[in-house]
């Protein structure tokens, strides 16, 4: 790279020297030999039968690329191809071409590693802070209507595919709504909750919170727990999702990312572009899980209950889902691209929780 | 990367043939893909359609015949346009589907009416804004005949239940090829539908090889299900790898290969002849390693794979012109009646076949 002074020297010395190039009259594919040169103001193309001269500012300079030959275009039509290998960006200086900014970043690897690397920390910002931010943002926008809509769509497919009606007494689900009824939670953001019922054999021992703040409980989980508290754990769980809107967050973050993946990623494959998009989106919902769990730890404490109640319900259902899969979980790999923190880690947080405020 | 110019004339090796060639890097196209990447995020999206016209400018004037590049002219505001109508018309299908069933297909409809136009307009933008040694391409492909090649003959390709899809790729090839010209100077597309259907029932043939492979392991599998989780989980994974990279390492190139040769070997321009001699091999071998070394670097190597694959392709395309290449006219006609090249470069759609 030559530094300015010298392209600028050298650039006077090139002011009134002719430049090959091949001539295009924008009449016929014809390649014409010829010379161009720029003075007072004025670009003359010389070359055998060709005289022609273009006001400066009737013409357009094309981005200089490497491997690509520069280009001088003139608006009444035709263009000079400059064959002239090298930097040519000192003689372009004369006649007001300025390089746009992206010209001036390509040129130097340095450059571009400075821009590497601020891509990556916007990447890395936009993934940790910017999306969870703007999915906040909007989904307090949402009005109720919408996100009862999409629960009830969403409701209506799973059941009788994954869901089945429950098979819990009328006079077991009462009980277990007015308990819930009873707790006290939050004033701020207080999430309005509709307690339902249902049992999947496939889906296990499991609750989970819609949009519109339904909180399914299935039978399943329903059965395994031993005491009434670890039931109320796990519904102050499902309330922090509520009242966070954890779920119309999630999917907003996740479309929003999938969009991006198959904008970058789907270039290069489908497969690997939901891979990713699975492995990005499993810290968020991971995220959320953690923040449903503080929820949970502070209702249970401002109801004058363990947040230990939470950790207790949540290592039986893991000791029925691995009886279920007949394996031993241990900490692997697997935890970075589970949805849901690891027991153990939950257990931990839950228990400093407690030790915080006895 | 060395800048592969030329070492010897091409006209000479052969009388009137001349030689596509590809002088563009990998390394170049990363620092121009970083740029692009970096200034789309900071303006939101908005830079893009200025960094496809410069990722545009790069593939095409780096594409050479006869030592001459070609060049893209797309305004970057019409492609903005055509960007902003598209997101427009994603999202309301988007939208619509969780609105309301009657307002999803109402707007399906609409998307389904507008789209032989949107076809025939992006193939008339792209032509329009491509050139060589000052001389455009043009393309006077009607709406109509679009909307018969997607239609019309989508619905024989439905009803025949895909068997008469090379009858349909043979329209859109037609299509495509037919309505094109360079300045004065028009393409024709003339495969016989034979060749095309033989293409196809290899492909076909090859499919059906590799999911009978991936048959034969989930087969066995299916077997391990109940007495082994994890073997099974083994089977399942080798399963699926056999079917995708079977489909995209082997199938992939091997349909590529034969379609992009029998395209270009039965397309004229005038009295010129085109002939492409890709390899299945060299194609096999191109894809391969591109897709081991994206994955490898996590995606960094793209810029470079881009690259080897366009170069590959046009080291292998060469063409014959009988009278040389100096007489093309530009077609004037058409540009003092600017009235339908006023709306086709109104905005740009990234729409094809």
């Amino acid at each position: 790279m030559r530094s300015t002074l010298t392209s600028r020297s050298e650039a006077v010395r090139q002011r009134t020297r002719e430049i090959p190039c091949r001539y295009y009259d924008g009449k016929t594919s014809r390649a014409n030999q010829a010379t161009v040169r720029f003075e007072a103001g004025v670009c003359a193309i010389r070359g055998d039968g060709i005289r022609r001269e273009v006001p400066v500012s009737e013409l357009t300079v094309s981005e200089p690329f490497e491997g690509a030959a520069q280009m001088i275009k003139f608006k009444s039509g035709g263009y000079c191809e400059l064959t002239e290998p090298g930097d040519l960006t000192g003689v372009l200086a004369t006649i007001g071409y300025r390089e746009p900014i992206a010209t001036r970043i390509q040129k130097n690897w340095q450059r571009i590693a400075v821009a590497f690397l601020l891509l990556l920390c916007l990447l890395g910002a936009g993934y940790y802070w910017g999306l969870p931010f703007a999915a906040e943002i909007i989904a307090n926008r949402i009005p109720q209507p919408a996100l009862s809509y999409i629960s009830k769509k969403s409701l209506e497919t799973l059941d009788g595919q994954w869901l089945f009606p429950s098979k819990l007494s009328a006079k077991k689900k009462r009980q277990l709504i007015r308990t819930f009824k009873k707790l006290k939670l939050p004033e701020e953001n207080r999430p309005n909750i509709q307690v339902e019922f249902r049992s999947s054999e496939f889906l296990g021992a499991n609750a989970f919170a819609l949009p519109d703040g339904t909180v399914l409980f299935l039978d399943e989980l329903v059965k395994i727990s031993r005491t009434r508290n670890e039931l109320i754990a796990i519904y102050a769980h499902e309330a922090g999702h509520v009242a966070h809107r954890h779920s119309i967050r999630q999917i907003i973050q996740n479309s929003a990312m999938a969009a991006l993946l198959a904008v970058y990623v789907g270039d290069v494959s489908a497969i690997i572009g939901a891979v990713t998009g699975w492995i990005l989106e499993s810290k968020y919902s991971r995220d959320f899980e953690r923040s449903a769990d503080r929820y949970a730890a502070t209702v249970l404490t401002m109801n004058h209950l363990s947040p230990m109640e939470l950790g207790s319900a949540l290592e039986r259902i893991e000791s029925v889902h691995n009886r279920k899969q007949d394996k031993e979980k241990e900490k692997s790999i697997t935890d970075y691209i589970s949805t849901h923190p690891s027991t153990e880690e939950r257990i931990r947080e839950l228990k400093a929780f407690t030790n915080k405020r006895p | 990367m060395p800048n592969q110019k030329q070492t010897s004339n091409p006209a000479q090796q052969r009388p009137n043939t001349y030689k596509f060639e590809f002088t563009g890097s990998g390394g170049a196209y990363f620092r121009i893909w970083i740029v692009n990447i970096l200034l789309s995020i900071l303006t939101l999206g908005i830079y893009s359609a200025w960094a496809k016209v410069r990722t545009n400018q790069y593939f095409y004037r780096c594409a050479k015949l006869d030592n001459t590049g070609f060049d893209y002219h797309g305004s970057p505001i019409a492609i903005l346009k055509g960007r902003i109508i598209a997101v427009v018309l994603i999202a309301a299908l988007n939208i619509s589907q969780h609105v309301h069933m009657a307002v999803y297909a109402a707007v399906l409809i609409l998307f389904l009416v507008i789209m032989p136009w949107l076809v025939a307009k992006s193939l008339a933008f792209r032509m329009h804004n491509t050139s060589w040694r000052s001389i455009r391409f043009r393309f006077k492909g009607t709406v109509g005949e679009a909307a018969k090649c997607l239609y019309a003959y989508g619905l024989l390709t439905a009803i025949t239940l895909g068997i008469a899809y090379p009858v349909q790729f043979r329209k859109i090839k037609k299509y495509t090829f037919d309505n094109t010209s360079f300045g004065k100077t028009g393409f024709s597309f003339t495969a016989n539908i034979g060749a095309i259907y033989r293409v196809f029932l290899l492909t076909a043939l090859f499919v059906v090889i590799i999911f009978i492979g991936f048959g034969i392991v989930t087969a066995s599998g299916v077997g391990a299900i109940k007495e082994n989780k994890e073997l099974f989980g083994i089977i399942s994974v080798i399963s699926v790898t056999v079917l995708y990279f079977g489909l995209i390492i082997v199938v992939y190139p091997f349909y590529k290969t034969k379609i992009t040769n029998l395209t270009w070997n039965n397309t004229a321009l005038g009295a010129i002849t085109f002939q492409s001699t890709l390899t299945v091999k060299k194609y096999f071998a191109v894809i391969a390693g591109n897709l081991v070394l994206t994955l490898l670097t996590l995606g960094l190597y793209w810029p470079w794979a881009v690259i080897k694959l366009i170069r590959m392709r046009m080291d292998y395309l060469k063409l014959t012109a009988p009278e040389g290449l100096d007489a093309f006219a530009a077609d004037i006609s058409e540009e003092v009646g600017a009235a339908g090249e006023e709306i086709s470069s109104a905005f740009d759609f990234d729409i094809s076949f």
